[in-house]
């Protein structure tokens, strides 16, 4: 699947999610629609990208293309659900920890040692169960992403940018050819999108629910802007040298 | 940002340290054990192929080289037998050579036995212990005096029996040949943590407490043997004051 045909399946998916949500959410406007599912639609493309490069894609690629589908079918299931049913905050504590594991384990792959190879992978099932904790401490959901929030940024990023870091020190490439790079940027552009959506719009609400509305317009097209920088990683050239190491065994990325 | 809000971002960021130092450290902990494991099964591996190694040799030597000296030797015999009259300088001539073969036989006995000790298989521990004592009492100007129990039966199984035996093979000659000592004894004995080996000597010492004298490849070649068989190894002496090693390693259950 080229990248023209990947573009257009996501302009595709743009135009029928969008047109789904006009019709479902007649009080939005066009705008804010085309930004919302423009920002579910870019979702795809770099699990596409992944599919499409077959065996050539390496683990950490394959990962990534699985983060990115487990995105897209949360956000579109949270769609479904809150139009029917509503609340969907719980659905969010099923799901988070389910995408976090996803790119833990993918940027799993790129780490120089094996104990930080260990670690990342190590800290998925400590993720999942810290999630159920402060979901069960916060007790009222809309408490919960208050929470849940600040922690999800803290771990992710921490693990992205030192990653982004310890990569970078020891690359002797062009970095920005590096699909470590690129991916690591749109991840955290997401994440930090994600924690600070919350606080803002409840401080805005106040003052006016168009304004705070607003606020999650941004927060999709940031996350277009983030996605397409992971499509942009998913698509960098295969680094021709192997930055594993040489215990026996730690497995290349 | 209100006292509440301040909370709940200072759990999330309590629980965001506890989840990535716990990550850290258990990876640590499984990077740790794999690497031993690896280190160990690799040791093991390596131990046994010297030891077979070491078996084949024996085997041609025994087989092979003893038996064409036996041979030369009885050739030479009934050449001698066959000529009656020879000269009083022929007939002193070829004693020397029959004596000769005679030490050669001998000599290549002993480094077969050395090889591969077969009283192993046969006799067990024990009695090949009561043998080393004896050959290096022989052979050396070390008495080397045993204190084995009477077993009725052999409480090591093989594997580990030869793995005790090449500790005292290994102890010994360190004895003979770098503590200048006059005397030294092999001790045996059954304790709860299982059989003991005790050898002390009356040699010069050394500083135990010296990393770099305690170091050397003998004692780390005893020290890894004794762990093979899941077994410890300590090392007591001081300058002046002889060197006593001690093997403990648990007996068949």
């Amino acid at each position: 699947m080229t990248t023209g045909r990947i573009a257009g399946v996501a302009a595709a998916v743009w135009l029928a999610f969008g047109w789904w949500m006009y019709t479902r959410f007649p009080g939005v406007a066009v705008w804010q629609v085309g930004a919302i599912s423009g920002a579910v639609a870019l979702q795809l493309p770099p699990f596409l990208a992944v599919r499409a490069a077959g065996a050539d894609a390496s683990p950490a690629r394959r990962w990534i293309g699985w983060w990115a589908l487990a995105f897209f079918v949360a956000d579109v299931a949270q769609l479904l659900i809150s139009e029917r049913v509503g609340s969907n905050l719980m659905f969010i504590l099923l799901t988070g920890p389910i995408e976090d594991g996803c790119l833990l384990w993918a940027y799993s792959y790129w780490q120089l040692r094996p104990v930080l190879r260990l670690s990342f992978r190590v800290s998925i099932p400590l993720l999942a169960i810290a999630s159920i904790g402060l979901a069960l401490y916060a007790g009222e959901a809309g408490d919960f992403q208050a929470v849940s929030g600040p922690f999800r940024l803290l771990i992710m990023t921490a693990a992205i940018a030192f990653t982004l870091v310890s990569r970078a020190v020891n690359e002797t490439g062009r970095i920005w050819q590096r699909d470590w790079m690129w991916v690591s940027l749109g991840t955290m552009l997401y994440y930090a999108a994600y924690v600070v959506v919350n606080p803002i719009s409840k401080a805005l609400m106040d003052q006016s629910v168009e304004l705070a509305q607003l606020v999650y317009v941004v927060k999709a097209v940031v996350d277009m802007a983030a996605f397409l920088m992971v499509w942009k990683g998913v698509r960098c050239p295969v680094e021709t040298s192997s930055q594993s190491t040489s215990l026996p065994f730690s497995r290349s990325s | 940002m209100s006292g509440g809000n301040l909370l709940t971002v200072y759990i999330a960021a309590v629980l965001a340290i506890l989840v990535i130092v716990s990550a850290l450290g258990a990876a640590l902990v499984i990077y740790q054990r794999r690497f031993l494991a690896l280190h160990r099964d690799y040791t093991r591996k390596l131990i046994a192929a010297h030891e077979e190694e070491r078996a084949y040799v024996a085997r041609e030597v025994h087989d092979d080289a003893l038996q064409r000296v036996a041979l030369i030797q009885h050739d030479i015999g009934d050449w001698i037998d066959a000529r009656r009259e020879m000269s009083p300088q022929d007939r002193v001539t070829t004693q020397a050579f029959r004596e000769e073969l005679a030490d050669l036989g001998v000599m290549l006995r002993r480094v077969a036995h050395r090889l591969h000790p077969a009283i192993i298989d046969q006799g067990g521990l024990l009695p090949a212990l009561k043998q080393l004592a004896d050959d290096t009492s022989r052979i050396t100007t070390v008495d080397v005096e045993t204190r084995l129990p009477a077993l009725a039966e052999k409480v090591l199984d093989r594997e580990r029996s030869l793995i005790v035996f090449r500790i005292a093979q290994e102890a010994i000659r360190n004895v003979t040949k770098h503590s200048s000592a006059t005397r030294a004894e092999i001790g045996v004995e059954l304790s709860p943590a299982g059989l003991v080996m005790t050898i002390s000597d009356n040699g010069r010492g050394f500083d135990s407490g010296d990393a770099t004298k305690a170091a050397g490849l003998g004692m780390i070649s005893m020290s890894e043997r004794a762990r093979l068989a899941d077994g410890s190894f300590n090392v007591w002496s001081k300058p002046g004051e002889g060197t006593t090693i001690r093997v403990t390693v648990p007996v068949n259950s």
